[in-house]
């Protein structure tokens, strides 16, 4: 297992801040730029095109990528993995594929939920008004969404689609047990989960969630670079969705006013890939899964999130947000103090101890609203962690804060 | 839905510097209301895009912890 020590020097920012912005953006290690940088030098042809033996080389490192990240984040089978730039289009190419799979009828509605980041509402919101059906949120009673927060919804429920966790609280939603009271509740209805701070955060088996789909960055929680993700898709819709894209590398055959689409996952992938970052996403796979170890990530995070809130806690006009019952917390401190906007507060605790933290309301303004920070605050301080931060920073941020509070 | 219109990267360039005209000293909360009040928002939240400013030298500014905020000012 690699220690914090040996990944702090794989990430030579963490040599000037003291990064806690892993949420929004974790940093790449050392090895994955390697990895990506000697796929560019030395087998940078394009993949699935052409014949000769170069192209093949580089096609194998871009299907090991696949079947890296797919059995290291998701625990799934490389080919109901689909490569993606980010989450945000995963989602948005399920929305797409939804308008024309589901028979949609007078009354029925799509449900999210009010905790969700703007890549899992704008999609449905646009897919609503297409569809000419509602979306609606639900407002979970506290920050972890239970069962029973999905109580109103019914068979006219054609989509569902919430976090696995939350980016603004942190809190890890138990995702089986609301599966399953909404399949009880609307057996039709497509289950789609937003994996954005799920992957290399947490260790599971994304076909045990029960859902129909999962979507994720790669650029967060898995150690790749940005611009790499993925979205795992459920084989009975892999081949009944339209994809959001077409062209070329997804055809099986086109004729002059028509086409016929492949089979599999890659038929979501036209056009060239961004073949260097998803090499090095199979790359962040291997190093967060195999050398350090996701559940030593998990760990390590809610050590971290569990120090950060006990010392914060005791400045004076601090207020955190959050479950207090930390086993349900994925390395997030979200809170504000008394008398700052949140973005000035960041800037400030930049400025005299170089603490790098992100503030506003974290594409969430919806919860933003109802956690009742946006007019006081215009939004949240969010502290977010991934294994190489170290409880030294989480001291610097806390200094940096007892200052501002005077 | 805001009634407030977004301004564009140049117009809120120009916006800025326009109401720190004359050696004026703002801060944060204070250019975010003169922007509200003027029926405009920035182009970003109103901190993210002054401290853009700063990094460009196009605005000066400097942490107030007494007023606990961010003055900004045409260097």
């Amino acid at each position: 297992m690699l220690t914090v020590e040996e990944v702090r020097a794989d990430c030579p920012i963490l040599k000037r801040f003291a990064y806690l912005d892993s949420g929004a953006t974790t940093l790449t290690p050392l090895p994955v730029i390697q990895a990506m940088s000697e796929y560019l030098a030395n087998f940078g042809v394009n993949v699935e095109r052409s014949a000769y033996r170069l192209a093949q080389e580089a096609s194998e490192q871009w299907d090991q990528a696949r079947r890296d990240a797919a059995r290291l984040l998701l625990g799934c089978p490389p080919e109901e993995l689909i490569f993606t730039r980010n989450c945000t289009e995963g989602i948005n190419v399920v929305a797409n594929g939804l308008l024309n799979h589901v028979p949609w009828r007078k009354g029925d509605e799509i449900v999210g939920t009010t905790l969700e980041h703007h890549a899992n509402e704008l999609p449905w919101m646009r897919l609503a008004r297409q569809a000419g059906v509602k979306y609606r949120m639900i407002a979970p009673a506290g920050c972890i969404i239970a069962p029973s927060d999905f109580e109103s919804i019914g068979p006219e429920t054609r989509v569902v689609a919430f976090q696995h966790v939350s980016n603004v609280l942190g809190s890890e939603h138990p995702v089986r047990d609301i599966i399953r009271e909404v399949r009880r509740r609307a057996p039709d209805a497509f289950v789609m989960l937003d994996g954005s701070q799920g992957p290399g955060h947490l260790k599971f088996n994304v076909a045990d969630l029960g859902c129909d789909a999962y979507s994720f960055s790669g650029h967060k929680g898995p150690l790749g670079p940005p611009g790499s993700g993925g979205l795992w898709l459920s084989r009975e819709h892999v081949e009944s969705f339209e994809p959001l894209i077409l062209g070329g590398g997804v055809v099986a055959n086109v004729t002059e006013t028509d086409y016929a689409l492949r089979a599999g996952s890659k038929r979501f992938e036209a056009g060239t890939p961004n073949t260097p970052g998803l090499i090095g996403l199979g790359r962040a796979a291997r190093y967060v899964g195999e050398e350090i170890g996701i559940e030593h990530v998990h760990k390590r995070e809610q050590e971290l999130t569990k120090y950060l809130l006990s010392e914060i806690e005791k400045v004076e006009g601090v207020e955190t947000y959050g479950d207090p019952d930390l086993k349900h917390r994925v390395g997030t401190v979200s809170f504000n103090l008394e008398g700052w906007r949140a973005t000035d507060l960041a800037l400030a605790v930049d400025e005299m101890q170089g603490v790098l933290v992100r503030a506003g309301h974290h594409c969430a303004m919806p919860l933003a609203r109802r956690m009742g920070v946006e007019d006081d605050y215009g939004g949240t301080v969010r502290a977010s962690f991934h294994y190489y931060n170290t409880f030294d920073e989480c001291d610097r941020l806390v200094r940096a804060v007892k200052e501002l509070a005077g | 839905m805001t009634a407030l219109r977004q301004l564009g990267e140049e117009e809120g360039v120009a916006w800025v510097l326009r109401i720190l005209e004359g050696g004026k000293r703002m801060d944060t909360r204070e250019i975010e209301e003169a922007t509200k009040s003027a029926g405009f928002a920035c182009p970003d939240s109103t901190a993210r895009f002054l401290s853009g400013l700063r990094s460009r030298g196009v605005i000066a500014g400097e942490l107030v912890i007494a007023r606990k905020t961010w003055v900004w000012w045409k260097p």
